[in-house]
């Protein structure tokens, strides 16, 4: 059994690449905790999003 | 010379009394520290009580571990200062990363609460030189997250350096497997850093401070850190 979260952010930023940046760092510094955990990033489409 | 203890109050702490008052049964000073206050109040040891900070949102003590105070705690320690986290407390150290591992869910995915058995592995910490080496201690626990766990090499590393300072075993300390209520790695319910001075264990020592609660083998722990700091004291003058 795998037990996951999806976290949801909406970010503001300068490109898409920096916006992934931020999230990226979010998530090593708080959102998830390395010895437990991995994650992935992906940005979604605005058609995703809404 | 009496020791005075600061116990850090955070948004959903539950146990900060009892850790209070668990040191005033002792004759130390006890004093109350809210956590957006970075000043420990010149504590000569702190601690981080039991509960549900933050509403244990993200990760049990993942958003606590931000506090103005936790800056405090990480000097004092990095200093050499005492602290020690009692459940809550446990998991907000080991976010922080002053304590190794982290906690998952209990094996049995419920949360438990009731009492449980612990052996005390080490003697040679401020916070069990009380205590006899060996000595089973009857604590209660109260957590959903307490299946502590780590990588292989940390973990060999904390029992080749005798940092599992408490163990789960069964009353009569025969069977640790059958005593582990939550799935922890080599049932441990306790653990040290490298230096010593910083402890975080799940079972809550406050909850056991006097026999009308079932029990007060707790005590054997906030005493040691009470006699560690006057015997601390008497050595400078």
């Amino acid at each position: 059994v795998r037990v996951g979260k999806s976290i949801f952010l909406t970010v503001e930023s300068d490109s898409p690449a920096a916006a992934e940046e931020q999230v990226a760092e979010m998530t090593v510094k708080f959102l998830s905790n390395p010895v437990i955990e991995r994650f992935w990033v992906r940005q979604l489409t605005s058609e995703e999003s809404r | 010379v009496t020791p005075r203890i600061a116990v850090v109050t955070f948004p959903g702490s539950l146990d900060d009394r009892d850790a209070l008052r668990a040191i005033r049964l002792l004759g130390g000073e006890a004093v109350s520290v809210w956590h957006a206050d970075p000043d420990l109040r010149g504590a000569d040891a702190v601690i981080l009580p039991g509960g549900f900070s933050y509403g244990d949102y993200l990760r049990t003590g993942a958003i606590a571990r931000f506090s103005p105070v936790m800056k405090s705690v990480e000097k004092f320690a990095a200093s050499g200062g005492m602290v020690l986290g009692i459940c809550n407390g446990f998991q907000i150290l080991c976010e922080a990363g002053l304590l190794p591992g982290a906690m998952m869910r209990n094996s049995g995915l419920r949360f438990i609460c009731r009492h449980v058995h612990i052996r005390v592995e080490q003697t040679d910490t401020p916070f069990t030189n009380a205590a006899r080496k060996g000595q089973i201690l009857k604590i209660p626990i109260a957590h959903s997250d307490g299946n502590w766990t780590v990588d292989e090499a940390t973990l060999a590393e904390l029992e080749r350096n005798r940092r599992v300072i408490f163990r789960y075993t069964t009353p009569d300390g025969s069977n640790d497997d059958a005593g582990n209520p939550n799935g922890a790695m080599h049932n441990i319910a306790g653990v040290c850093n490298r230096e010593r001075n910083v402890t975080g264990l799940m079972p809550h020592p406050e909850r056991a401070a006097e026999l009308a609660l079932g029990s007060a083998d707790g005590l054997v722990i906030f005493r040691s850190m009470v006699e560690a700091l006057v015997g601390a004291a008497k050595a400078t003058v």
